[in-house]
């Protein structure tokens, strides 16, 4: 039943959308064949190792022997460190389904279906999937150097709300004098997210450099004044009093400049139709682009390595870690800004405390578990994003409280962070021999 | 344009109010900061406490022939201490044990915990409005925790309603003696020393013989508990047992800038706590704007921030937060 | 007393210790004999309850025991004197000696202190309870590593290379009190490569090679020649080169250097020296005597007090005043000053980047433009590699993988690719095997020969004698007069290392 409407629906969709579902189903059913093949081998293992240990050590003592040791493992090859990945992955994900079905009663192959459904059912959700992964990505990719310098922007959330908030400003009270300028219009709105992004990191940056205070909680801090700020003008611009809501602005219906600063309007809007999101996507791919080249190819890419590999080193071969922290974070606060400004002016085009939507703390995730690499935080943002979004298709469809969706994704994480662990690490289980004639044999 | 009404009792009461809270989860996150683990999930715990306390008033509710108020608080700290327990539990496996990296631990901890808070919440409410209600109300529940020698506070007129108030309850009182339970725990006693040693110097610890392992679940679990209860208090005393979606707001954060605020030491956490309780009530007694109102509700925030200045500014030995805040500890490592 | 059998301890594929069975007897001092990576520490470490052996067994009085932490092994009366003190800096004296001891709830702080100092007294040390960690001496707080585990009953002391921070006198000391504590029917095991303390001072010697057990005899029947053959293998001569001296040309001139650490304490006061090219400038002195801030002081690291002056005397262009300038500045100005730090993973190198990245350190910046340029840093690593034979998988391999001897190869050749005027280092061969030693020195000889201005920071007064052509003192901050190893004995330098008023008029 659920192929059959899925052949139908699938049928209905134009080309282009048919070309990407056909890739997602074969993306999906080479994972889960791994996955299943992942789980099978990696029992394989730990049941062999075990037997080993059995057949070497017979005289293993038997009192007081600790149970679990915890051993550093060897450095794992490529595809040993994938397996265990995506084999716990995959329990994690049982473990999400367990619960759901537990919880709602819906069977396994509803659920399956209803968060495809969410995020490919249509092309206005396959749109979205795309768009909000590339969001996430986007930040992500902002976080990539500073992490790796060990400076912790937990304030991403409010680097995008400020480069939002900016951008919505301009759009607001320039909108009269450059709607026939766009051009310059979307240079001003560019140069104003980057630059409000860059002015919420420039404090926790300088005091970092400067005196060494916290940036986990500094950034932490300046989140809620961003908050706090967006809401004050929310409440101030709003269209209708009391409503706190800012509307769309340069509405279709019923503004004096339609579209106007709409970054979906008025870029490639010949050839992908009003409304779409690619422009987004080239945006957020040149920037990923540039990291990468940045931080493999550049001087100050190799400085960053080595701020975050020892303060003192660098300090030994002449970098000026204070510039090169300030610079960083400077760099990484106005790629925060930026995503905030596409999201005003390429998906929202709105001003609301909720624009960041978590982004600056899910890529906080994402940067850390994807270990800098770009293709791995490209995909855990779409695994994030496919959960979210089919989260909203599980509220209404199986009635799932959309909260349960950060439930649920908090532990996809934690299964994650498990992984991590197997990876790093290698327990070894000490078996008992209870003889003591067998140790009275040995000793002798 | 703004009148101000400071010297209310009212304000005084939220003030308290919300103080408490924080001091409750700063107590936590202090022991557990303490033990070398900056735990960036309390903001979720703390809403599992909460959500935890409703959980078990709603049970008791629906479920008792004779109220019984004792029995009522009971029921909801139990529910509220197993919640905060597993939460705490999640963080301490993944970080002491499993070696995980504890920010990105803390936050997908502190999303978990608000989402299960929300989620529950949103279920009873369904459940105790049949099927149509947003929230859950434990009134009954919330008068007993706030039924507190009340005789005394309508006896003695203002001094008895600054602070004997019906509305602190008894973990208000219960905060307070912990602070200072908390203060002589590190100073007096032999494991409080040895929870200090851990937390700065967890391989001196280890070689002294201190087993660093467990003294860390203690501390994380412990900081946990009492964090919950923060939650249990908001919500039983300053919201009287009403939940809605995200009733604690950034209470956990707060409480996490509050214990760097106090250097880490209980007793400065007390002022600390009501001086931050009273920031963030102040909007509500100044006469603001609605939009006047939200620059007010940064102050808290912005007050954190110099504080987290000016101590980086000042180098003392003994100011500094513990040596092995944020790190691992391994003993075979090589 | 104790009796260790087959013991053994592998660390990924690196074999730590094989089958090693050893018995150490109560009222006698053993010592552990071997070069750094010989596994000395790492058995003793096994004792302590610090690692688990992967196989074998511990027996004590004849009974089997097992040790899985430290509290077990203090149970079992054994107590561990670090290399690295296991002190906690914020805490006070008495409260490290009582730390994990759960003797009761509350802290009597005064009755704690009056039992540490009984027990201090009763074996003869010297220490005060009530002082902070974070405000002692070196020598202070290896003494009170030694009380604590008295106070916690320790019959078997094992001292891992106690020496290391002490001068001759104050080791002296020590070893009286080994013999006081030896009388009282302690069991002493001292680890050490100090062929010298050895024959002072044991009744017993083990000797350990490459992780394993190869000679057990009594100190009587030892000699220094036999000891060295038996630790490394074959028959090795003690003879360091000292190549004569051709045309000294000054090149660096230290005046009045004064260096205030972060609590305001004075570690550098008034030094004044010069330094030649062509010459081997020894500073001697105990750790901590200020060695590390004069060398990154030179080095634009640290910071100097007013009237502090160090002047460069470039080949070709005119003077500089180094004074007051950063490392950046100083690298910016052309002056090429190589500096091989103590901390090698710590300053010197990044320990998760390769070899590569790790000459990259001082070659990335030689391009104007944006990118860097990985070429020349790849060939230099490779020279490095081939003529230092520094044994790695691969030149991009994390240099915290490779072994000490390793890494201090790679950080000495890449300071050596750098052509300096000035060639500065402290501790080069310290935790390192006879073999990479003696290329080391002999690199140092070939940079003498060469020009350089060599300034060789040690601890080892035999190198020292042997290798340098000017020897300093340093000692609490202030430095001697230039003496001539030639002429100066072991023991005039060692009461320099002592005395307070080492300037001379």
């Amino acid at each position: 039943m659920f192929l059959s409407s899925a052949i139908d629906s699938y049928l209905r969709l134009d080309r282009f959308e048919r070309v990407l579902r056909a890739v997602a189903i074969t993306f999906i059913s080479v994972a889960i064949v791994c996955i299943c093949v992942v789980g099978v081998v990696w029992l394989v293992n730990i049941i062999s190792a075990t037997l080993k240990r059995r057949r070497e050590n017979p005289k293993e003592k038997s009192t007081k022997t600790p149970l679990f040791r915890i051993v550093k493992n060897k450095e794992l090859k490529f595809w040993q460190k994938l397996l265990i990945r995506v084999g716990i992955f995959l329990l994690g994900f049982v473990l999400y389904m367990i619960i759901i079905s537990l919880i709602t009663g819906a069977s396994g192959g509803q659920i399956l279906s209803t968060l495809f459904n969410g995020n490919f059912g249509s092309s206005i959700s396959i749109w979205a999937l795309l768009r909000n992964t590339f969001l996430l990505f986007g930040v992500a990719v902002a976080l990539v150097p500073v992490f790796k310098m060990r400076f912790w922007n937990i304030g991403a959330e409010g680097q995008i709300l400020v480069g939002g908030l900016a951008t919505f400003a301009i759009m607001k009270y320039l909108t009269p004098a450059l709607h026939n300028m766009q051009f310059l219009l979307f240079i001003i709105m560019f140069l104003g997210g980057i630059l409000a992004g860059m002015l919420w990191g420039v404090f926790p940056a300088l005091f970092k450099a400067k005196f060494g205070t916290n940036e986990t909680l500094f950034t932490l801090m300046m989140n809620y004044i961003a908050i706090q700020l967006v809401r004050y003008f929310c409440i101030k611009w709003e269209k209708i009093p009391g409503s706190g809501e800012v509307g769309i602005i340069n509405n279709v219906f019923g503004s004096e400049y339609p579209r106007v600063g709409w970054i979906s309007n008025n870029f490639l809007s010949g050839i992908f139709g009003n409304g779409n999101y690619v422009v987004l996507l080239l945006l957020v791919s040149i920037v990923a682009l540039a990291m990468y080249v940045y931080m493999k190819y550049t001087k100050q890419g190799y400085e960053i390595k080595v701020v975050g590999g020892s303060v003192n080193t660098a300090n030994y071969a002449a970098i000026d870690v204070q510039k090169v922290t300030i610079r960083t974070v400077l760099i990484s606060s106005a790629i925060c800004g930026f995503v905030g400004m596409l999201i005003v002016a390429g998906v929202d085009h709105s001003l609301s405390p909720n624009l960041a939507a978590g982004r600056g703390f899910t890529a906080i995730t994402v940067t850390w578990l994807g270990n800098f690499n770009m293709g791995f935080m490209l995909i855990i943002s779409a695994i994030l994003t496919f959960f979210s979004a089919g989260a909203k298709r599980l509220a209404s469809d199986i009635s799932l409280n959309a909260s349960m969706s950060d439930v649920l994704i908090g532990i996809l994480i934690f299964f994650i962070l498990i992984s991590e662990f197997f990876i790093r690490y290698r327990v070894k289980i000490n078996l008992k021999k209870k003889e003591k004639e067998e140790l009275v044999n040995a000793s002798n | 344009m703004l009148a101000i009404e400071i010297f209310s009792v009212s304000f005084f009461a939220a003030m308290i109010l919300n103080g408490i809270t924080l001091l409750f989860g700063c107590i936590g996150e202090t022991i557990t900061e303490k033990a070398g683990h900056l735990n960036l999930g309390i903001p979720g715990i703390m809403y599992m406490g909460g959500i935890g306390a409703i959980l078990g008033a709603f049970i008791y509710e629906a479920n008792a022939t004779n109220f019984n108020g004792f029995l009522a608080i009971l029921c909801a700290v139990f529910f509220s201490v197993l919640l905060s327990a597993l939460g705490g539990g999640i963080y301490a496996v993944l970080t002491v044990s499993l070696r995980a990296n504890q920010n990105v631990t803390g936050l997908a901890l502190t999303t978990f915990g608000m989402g299960l808070a929300n989620f529950l919440g949103g279920s009873l409410g369904k459940l105790a409005q049949g099927g149509s209600g947003v929230f859950v109300s434990v009134k009954r529940t919330s008068d007993a925790f706030t039924f507190f020698i009340p005789w005394l506070s309508e006896r003695t007129g203002l001094f008895g309603e600054l602070f004997f108030n019906s509305r602190y309850g008894f973990l208000t009182y219960i905060a307070l003696i912990l602070a200072v339970l908390v203060h002589f725990f590190f100073k007096k006693t032999r494991v409080g020393l040895n929870l200090k040693a851990v937390g700065e110097n967890p391989q001196a610890s280890d070689a002294a013989g201190i087993n660093v392992t467990k003294y860390k679940y203690v501390a994380i679990m412990v900081g946990s508990i009492i964090a919950g209860l923060g939650g249990c208090y908001f919500v039983m005393n300053y919201l009287k047992g009403v939940w809605q979606h995200g009733a604690l707001g950034d209470a956990g954060w707060l409480a996490v800038a509050l214990v760097i605020f106090s250097l880490w030491r209980p007793l400065r956490s007390i002022w600390g706590a009501l001086l931050f309780g009273a920031l963030t009530v102040a909007y509500n007694y100044l006469h603001a704007s609605t939009s006047q109102q939200e620059i007010l509700k940064m102050l808290p925030y912005l007050v954190t921030i110099i504080v987290l200045i000016v101590t980086s500014l000042n180098k003392r030995r003994e100011d500094q937060p513990p040596g092995s805040l944020g790190l691992h500890y391994f003993r075979e490592e090589r | 007393m104790f009796e260790l059998k087959n013991l053994s301890k592998y660390f990924g594929s690196v074999i730590a210790n094989e089958d090693i069975s050893l018995k150490i007897n109560e009222g006698e001092i053993l010592a552990l004999l071997g070069e750094n990576g010989s596994g000395k520490t790492t058995l003793m470490n096994m004792l302590a309850g610090l690692y688990f052996p992967d196989s074998g067994q511990i027996f004590h009085e004849g009974e089997e025991i097992v040790i899985k932490s430290p509290k077990d092994a203090s149970d079992h009366g054994i107590g561990m004197i670090h290399q690295h003190f296991k002190l906690v800096d914020l805490l006070t004296a008495a409260e490290n000696v009582i730390l994990g001891l759960n003797k009761g709830f509350l802290l009597d702080r005064e009755k704690i202190e009056q039992e540490i100092k009984e027990v201090a007294d009763m074996y003869g040390f010297n220490i005060d309870p009530k002082k902070k960690v974070y405000n002692m001496t070196v020598s202070e707080k290896q003494t009170l590593e030694i009380v604590k585990v008295l106070y916690r009953g320790a019959n078997l002391l094992i001292l891992d290379e106690p020496t290391a921070v002490l001068t001759p006198q104050e080791a002296k000391q020590l070893f009286k009190a080994l013999q006081r504590l030896k009388e009282r029917g302690k069991a002493i095991v001292l680890i050490t490569h100090k062929m010298n303390e050895v024959l002072e001072v044991s009744d017993n010697i083990a000797v350990l090679r490459k992780g394993r057990l190869v000679a057990r005899l009594d100190t009587k029947d030892a000699t220094e020649l036999k000891l060295a053959e038996l630790m490394v293998g074959e028959k090795v001569s003690l003879n360091i080169k000292r190549s004569k001296v051709k045309d000294p040309v000054l090149r660096l001139e230290i005046r009045n250097l004064s260096v205030k650490n972060l609590y305001g304490r004075t570690v550098l006061d008034d030094v004044s020296f010069d330094a030649y090219g062509g010459e081997i400038l020894g500073i001697a002195g105990i750790s901590g005597s200020g060695q590390k801030e004069l060398l990154e002081a030179i080095a634009g690291l640290e910071h100097a007090q007013k009237g502090s002056d160090i002047t460069y005397y470039h080949p070709k262009h005119n003077e500089v005043k180094l004074i007051g300038k950063s490392p950046l500045q100083i690298k910016r100005l052309g002056i090429s000053l190589s500096f091989v730090p103590e901390d090698r993973l710590g300053m010197g190198l990044v320990g998760s980047m390769g070899m590569v990245d790790n000459v990259l350190l001082r070659t990335y910046d030689e391009t104007p433009n944006f990118y860097k340029n990985r070429k020349r840093a790849k060939k230099i690593a490779k020279e490095i590699k081939d003529e230092l034979a520094v044994s790695t998988p691969s030149e991009d391999t994390a240099v915290q993988t490779l072994s000490g001897g390793n890494v201090q190869k790679v950080l000495v050749g890449r300071e050596i690719a750098n052509n300096p005027i000035v060639f500065m280092t402290a501790y080069a061969v310290r935790g390192l095997d006879i073999n990479t030693s003696y290329v080391i020195y002999d690199i140092l000889n070939k940079q003498k020969e060469a020009g350089v201005a060599v300034i060789y920071v040690g601890e080892d007064l035999d190198v020292l004698l042997a290798l340098s052509d000017k020897i300093l003192v340093l000692s609490n901050g202030s430095i001697s007069k230039p003496l001539d190893p030639k002429k100066v004995t072991k023991e005039e330098i060692g009461l320099l290392m002592t005395n307070k008023m080492v300037k001379e008029s």
